[in-house]
């Protein structure tokens, strides 16, 4: 059985430049089907221009992106808040909604079955009240609740999150926490940058450690080592100096 | 007393013209404004408008003061900016807004060279500031195609322009076209400058997008409200500017810009969010 059939997303032998700056060299990975995979690294390390290839938004230079049958329209993605325009003049409901809009309904109304769905999943997520607020009212842990009740909504095989966790109180962070379980408990390939060192030892079986190429990948337990670590910190150095 | 001064003047056949062309652009500059302050291009619009003078200019140097063929060169001097700020953008280090800027300063000094070759001062002023006054069928035809066109399109992009403001990169991801959307929304802009400046000119025709959606943001904090206040403000200051350009004999372009203005500034200050007075009310 060829390998890459195992995998939900494969990465073989990707590198991304702007100009100049290399951002990512040689990155080779295979998320396997239903795994549960933390993607740590140095700040500028290219964890989030890694997942940004995945989901189609920056196109590699050299080197490809294999989405196991499926296009990037496919993937469930959570961006990183800092990344969204909270000012904007739109409620809870508008931006659940989002997770029920694919490129082929993008100009079609929403059927009432969805409608029901979409009001479920906001009850689901404790947000339910709030539907018709606008987003800017919400509180941090609130907001990042409302795109996980997107995601839901999207209900795609492949997840990705880029940094989740960051600004939210410690409450909302188990619950996320615990439906990230659920979802790799229902067979669901998620993959999660983050920053949170303890939370990866605790929650995610596997992990990638990048600096702008693989520093080390496989049982977390083992990429975390002291060793690791350090030559994560000093190769992304190197490639900087 | 009140009749004659609030609707007398609409019995004459140019001041219901010039109320219906006012009324048109209302609704189509309206919703447009509001996409352009959320898309964070003000300025943007502010360059756009600009650029459509030296292809106005042209139509008006060929065809004389007649709004078809200087719109035509309105649209096509517009679209040429924009295109051109676009690709600059694309391959080179200079962002569109940049980009925008040296092409729009380009073309107001080409603008005014190829006016100031066969005019004289008052049709300067007329492409300069416009005459609402002055609006013929024809005018009247183009402004209501226009506002049908924008509306019709804005309809359609609706959901997708919504999407690609606030998350940009979602909206990339489930394979929404954004770089399609700008450029429809580009065209959106030039149309309705091009259809606004024989009211208000091409210096004045983006107010009435800008301060109306300015003044309606500090009232409401849902779009679709947002975007029919701003119509109503619109619609609003069209009707009053040209009372007081009819009663006052001002410049009918430069009167509606000002009451749109005095919308604005009532709203900056007295609004119900975000304005000076809830700022006040919060410090206390």
């Amino acid at each position: 059985m060829n390998i890459n059939s195992q995998c939900e997303l494969v990465i073989d032998n990707l590198s991304v430049s702007f100009g100049n700056f290399q951002a990512l060299q040689n990155i080779k990975l295979c998320f396997p089907k239903g795994s549960l995979t933390a993607i740590i690294g140095p700040n500028g390390g290219g964890k989030s221009t890694l997942m940004k290839c995945a989901t189609g938004q920056i196109q590699p230079t050299s080197g490809k992106i294999s989405l196991n049958g499926t296009s990037s329209d496919k993937i469930s993605y959570v961006p990183q808040k800092s990344l969204l325009d909270t000012s904007f003049p739109i409620t809870v409901r508008e931006v659940a909604a989002m997770g029920l809009i694919s490129k082929k309904n993008l100009y079609r109304s929403i059927s009432s079955d969805k409608i029901n769905k979409l009001d479920h999943t906001l009850n689901e997520m404790g947000l339910f009240n709030q539907k018709e607020q606008l987003v800017e009212t919400l509180s941090g842990g609130q907001f990042q609740r409302l795109l996980f009740a997107r995601l839901l909504l999207q209900d795609q095989p492949l997840i990705i999150l880029d940094e989740p966790f960051s600004h939210i109180d410690e409450h909302t962070k188990e619950v996320l926490l615990s439906m990230i379980q659920n979802w790799h408990k229902a067979g669901k390939t998620i993959i999660v940058i983050l920053h949170e060192l303890d939370l990866v030892k605790r929650f995610f079986p596997n992990a990638v450690l990048l600096a702008k190429e693989v520093i080390s990948k496989g049982k977390t337990k083992e990429v975390m080592s002291e060793k690791n670590i350090a030559s994560a910190f000093k190769k992304l150095l190197e490639n900087t100096a | 007393m009140i009749y004659d001064f609030l609707f007398a003047p609409f019995e004459y056949i140019f001041m219901k013209k010039a109320l219906i062309g006012c009324l048109c652009l209302a609704i189509s500059c309206g919703p447009v404004g509001i996409f352009l302050i959320l898309r964070r291009m003000s300025l943007m619009g502010d360059a756009l408008s600009h650029s459509i003078l030296p292809g106005a200019a042209l139509g008006y140097v060929v065809m004389g003061l007649s709004l078809l063929p200087m719109a035509i060169g309105g649209v096509i001097s517009g679209l040429i900016v924009a295109i051109l700020a676009g690709i600059v953008s694309r391959y080179t280090m200079m962002k569109e807004e940049a980009s925008f800027a040296g092409f729009f300063l380009i073309s107001v000094g080409l603008g005014v060279l190829i006016i100031s070759t066969r005019s004289n001062s008052v049709d300067i002023m007329h492409i300069l500031f416009g005459s609402a006054l002055a609006v013929d069928k024809v005018s009247l035809y183009v402004i209501a195609t226009v506002s049908t066109i924008t509306l019709s399109i804005l309809a359609l992009l609706y959901r997708s322009l919504i999407m690609e403001c606030f998350d940009p990169e979602y909206f990339r991801m489930i394979g929404g076209k954004g770089t399609r959307n700008h450029v429809v929304f580009l065209f959106l802009v030039v149309l309705n400058l091009v259809s606004g400046f024989q009211a208000m000119g091409t210096l004045l025709s983006l107010a009435l997008m800008i301060l109306p959606a300015l003044a309606a943001r500090f009232w409401s904090q849902k779009l679709l409200n947002i975007i029919i206040l701003t119509t109503l403000i619109a619609s609003i200051s069209g009707y009053a500017g040209l009372i007081l350009s009819y009663h006052l004999n001002l410049p009918s372009g430069p009167a509606i810009v000002l009451i749109a203005g005095v919308f604005y500034i009532f709203s900056l200050f007295i609004g119900s969010r975000g304005s000076v007075l809830i700022y006040l009310k919060n410090r206390k």
